[in-house]
């Protein structure tokens, strides 16, 4: 949404980023290769999550879909990795989403090792406080069932929050509070009074996610 | 839970305009459970008598409703002299023997309210079958108690706006602060409704008297400035004052403006970033429609590649974008492949494939050129709400900075004020005197903001939980909404609840509250999806009457479930266009049939157009279809409209009856 070309270098190269550390961390706690949907599920906890390890979110904002997160700049750039032949597409068909209406994509996506470790090796040095958020996050998120992931978001704090509807904006801290943020919010009022890791942090919320999806 | 009026019966004696059918003085309506239509010609008396109805049930007193409504201007006020007369103004004899009995019931009460038409005052109160002493005092508390209202006030707001529907109508889906103001007193305890007004009001006022006295120190600081160039000498600190003041003196004007640009900028922001992130949505869902359509084409022609690969040409032909170069705009590439696919032959080396015994997508068929068509429209305006996005933030920003800065300079301006001010000379006491008074109206002002701040903080807070409290109708109002509007429009349309951020009062540089709010959405043949429609500019007409209708149907059936209510609505076709007529009767015909019994009154001409008909054979079976009819030409006096073309007159009326007890006309 920004006209300034650097910003749009800047955003087109840190999404770039984002989709190979996330694809490479779900690797690292096993889950390869992974759904589209798990991916844009993982993308919406990297960044409400992102304030417990003191990073700045990478998109504070976005629309909200009946049947979970789904970003549609992040999703052409997978497109134009598989294009690149850094990420490799495994059996993509469509299918009707009937939350939302509209006809949705539907792949695994896996790195090509080759082409992009060395991409990666460089990230893992210059960010090296956010790989270790993204891999821990992964883990967390890893011990979700195989059914529950994709799944999971629409029970997170600020995803379900009813105040916003169906199609409408998301945002928790673009041009809001960061207050608004009640993800991080839920994940920091884990055990009041002790002095948890925000790795542990990211655990308690991912668990307590799965404890709302499983009991409704 | 609220309850709405039901109307039951009206009776009025010896007024001039109603001598009704026997001539004999006395006009009554029964409104029976569904339908009362009321008929009639300009000039017989149907807007007033739908405005005696409301008024015998709203009493003496009244809204002043400004074009937005505000806290502020929520009070019942008691109608003036000439105000109460308005129906003895209308007869030659000043109604002085004149009455009106109007029967009704709200929630299991049931009130019957007679009025003198002199002037409207009670002549007899009963409620639930027990005499009342007859004041109007007496009357709201009754109602008040039956109707679950906390103040007269609301009681008013909702027959003003939900209940009665008048030819002025305001377009109250649009109406952030009537908006408002009725989900705060329909979804809200009485109690909590009455301190979210306290509060408000409370603010309100305080604002105001920051801002008089805002005022009166900028006025009396230039006075000061004044006096103080009587008597000193002209000298350089003189010239630095006199400067420092003008500059002081745009700045705050300049910091009032900024102060509502940046908050209307804002709440224009808002709006785009939304259009832009939906344009996105669906410029995205129609790339997907498109590969979804090209996969398969592709798959059954490389049924041996790769998936990436397949995906590879997939992209290509359908948004000429190549993702292994990152190029756009590849339309040669994309018209190869697709005259390869339509010679079957080979996409990557362009030899004559074998003949496969499997059905093959013709990718030149209209479904993929209005794929195509569509991915490209959604481009364009995606691009479209993304540069008027760009263009509206970058104003926010820029008018957000100034802002900022102008704040900061200002604070400066005022030190170096009072610094060149001490630094006057001694026998300028009387100058010195005067700022030490104003430099004490300025502390009041500080400590006045500093006090608002707090009270708007405390507001914001407790909004939070009202919010909530009626966030939780909001998904029902919704359906609602949906049920009624789909029935009245061709679109498709819906409510979403966005609540609206706004500044208490006038002051600037003070954080919004989130007030409760929905906004229509509808799409339309030039949009793409569903657009919010935040005005009523930008719906035609039609549009505009039946979707606030619609909104109008649902709050009453959310706040009151399964109790019936009365929705009184003056000349409903006046801006029907003849197409909706159809619809309008369906709709409004299934409110009328509500299994709880409610009451739909109607006036409309005779032969204005086709609602009424088709209303009276939506809601009646063949041959009580005339019963709902209250004819205003029998009852009435007649116009001398109506004793020269009576022949007109009677043809219509003829029409009518013919064409409900389903005769063809000859």
């Amino acid at each position: 949404m920004k006209a300034n070309p650097e910003n749009s270098f800047q955003e087109a190269t840190a999404r770039i980023v984002r989709i190979l550390s996330l694809l490479d961390a779900l690797a690292g706690a096993g889950v390869t290769p992974s759904s589209s949907r798990g991916l844009h599920e993982l993308a919406f906890l990297a960044n409400v999550l992102a304030p417990v390890f003191d990073l700045p979110p990478m998109d504070a904002v976005l629309l909200k879909r009946k049947s979970g997160p789904y970003y549609p700049a992040l999703q052409q750039t997978i497109d134009r990795l598989v294009g690149q032949g850094i990420v490799e597409v495994l059996n993509p068909y469509y299918e009707l989403d009937e939350a939302d209406q509209r006809c949705r994509m539907v792949a695994s996506y896996r790195l090509c090792r080759e082409v992009a470790t060395p991409a990666l090796a460089r990230y893992r040095v210059l960010f090296e406080s956010e790989a270790r958020f993204i891999d821990e996050l992964a883990a967390a998120y890893s011990a979700l069932s195989d059914q529950d992931q994709g799944h999971t978001v629409l029970s997170d704090a600020r995803y379900a929050d009813a105040s916003v509807d169906d199609n409408n904006v998301i945002d928790f801290g673009q041009w809001v509070s960061i207050d608004k943020n009640f993800s991080r919010n839920a994940a920091m009022a884990f055990a009041p009074g002790y002095n948890l890791l925000p790795a542990e942090r990211l655990y308690l919320y991912i668990d307590h996610l799965q404890q709302r999806v499983a009991h409704g | 839970m609220v309850y709405f009026p039901i109307l039951k019966e009206l009776e009025i004696r010896d007024y001039g305009l109603y001598p009704g059918e026997q001539r004999d003085g006395r006009f009554g309506i029964k409104f029976n459970a569904g339908l009362t239509m009321i008929i009639g010609a300009n000039g017989l008396g149907k807007t007033t008598l739908m405005t005696l109805v409301f008024r015998m049930v709203a009493g003496t007193y009244d809204l002043n409703l400004p074009s937005e409504i505000g806290t502020a201007n929520l009070d019942a006020q008691e109608l003036n002299p000439i105000a109460r007369r308005q129906f003895a103004d209308r007869v030659n004899d000043g109604a002085q023997n004149a009455y009106a009995t109007l029967k009704f019931d709200v929630g299991s009460v049931e009130f019957i309210v007679e009025r003198n038409l002199v002037n409207l005052s009670l002549h007899s109160l009963s409620v639930g079958s027990q005499v009342r002493s007859v004041n109007e005092k007496a009357y709201h508390d009754a109602i008040l108690e039956a109707s679950g209202f906390g103040v007269y006030a609301d009681w008013l707001l909702i027959l003003r706006t939900l209940v009665f529907f008048f030819e002025d109508r305001r377009a109250l889906v649009w109406d952030p602060g009537a908006q408002r103001q009725l989900l705060r007193c329909l979804f809200l305890s009485p109690e909590r409704a009455q301190e979210w007004t306290q509060k408000e009001r409370s603010i309100l006022e305080l604002d105001s008297r920051m801002r008089n006295l805002q005022a009166a120190v900028r006025k009396e600081q230039k006075i000061r400035a004044k006096s103080v160039k009587r008597l000193s000498n002209e000298s350089e600190v003189r010239a630095a004052l006199d400067a420092a003041e003008k500059s002081k003196e745009h700045l705050d004007t300049r910091y009032d403006e900024l102060a509502v640009f940046v908050e209307s900028d804002d709440e224009d922001r808002l709006k785009h970033r939304l259009n832009v992130m939906r344009a996105q949505n669906e410029h995205d869902r129609s790339i997907r429609e498109f590969e979804r359509a090209r996969l398969f084409a592709i798959e059954a022609h490389l049924p041996q590649v790769d998936a990436s690969m397949r995906f590879l040409f997939t992209r290509l032909m359908s948004d000429n974008t190549c993702l292994a170069c990152g190029s756009s705009g590849v339309n040669a590439k994309r018209k190869a492949l697709e005259s390869a696919i339509e010679q079957h032959r080979c996409l990557v080396c362009d030899s004559n494939l074998p003949y496969r015994d499997e059905t093959i997508i013709d990718i030149g068929d209209k479904r993929i050129a209005e794929l195509r068509s569509e991915v490209e429209s959604t481009h364009v305006y995606l691009q479209q709400q993304t540069s008027l996005f760009e263009e509206i933030n970058a104003r926010y920003k820029a008018n957000s900075q100034e802002f900022t800065e102008c704040s900061a300079e200002r604070s400066y301006l005022q030190d170096t004020i009072r610094n060149l001010i001490n630094q006057l000379p001694q026998d300028e006491r009387k100058a010195l005197e005067q700022q030490d008074k104003l430099q004490g109206i300025e502390d009041l002002v500080t400590d006045l903001r500093t006090q608002l701040n707090k009270e708007r903080a405390q507001f914001a807070e407790s909004l939070k939980s009202d919010l909530e409290t009626i966030q939780s109708s909001a998904e029902v109002i919704k359906q609602q909404f949906k049920v009624a509007s789909m029935g009245f429009l061709f679109e498709d349309s819906g409510l979403s609840w966005s609540p609206n951020r706004r500044t208490v009062g006038q002051a600037g540089g003070m954080e919004p509250v989130e007030y409760p709010a929905f906004v229509v959405e509808l799409s339309g043949s030039d949009f793409v999806g569903l657009q919010q429609r935040s005005s009523p500019s930008q719906v035609s007409e039609s549009q505009r009457e039946f979707i606030d209708l619609a909104f109008r149907m649902a709050l009453i059936e959310v706040a009151s479930p399964e109790h019936a209510s009365t929705l009184a609505v003056d000349a409903p076709e006046s801006s029907l266009d003849a197409v909706f007529v159809d619809k309008a009767a369906q709709v409004l015909g299934g409110f009328a049939k509500s299994a709880h019994g409610n009451r739909l009154i109607l006036t409309s001409n005779l032969g204005a157009s086709e609602l009424v008909p088709q209303l009276l054979m939506e809601v009646a079976p063949i041959g009580q279809r005339l019963e709902p009819l209250v004819d205003l030409f029998s009852a009435g006096v007649p116009t001398r409209a109506m004793i020269e073309s009576k022949v007109s007159y009677d043809k219509y009326w003829d029409q009518l009856k013919k064409k409900v007890n389903g005769e063809s006309e000859s």
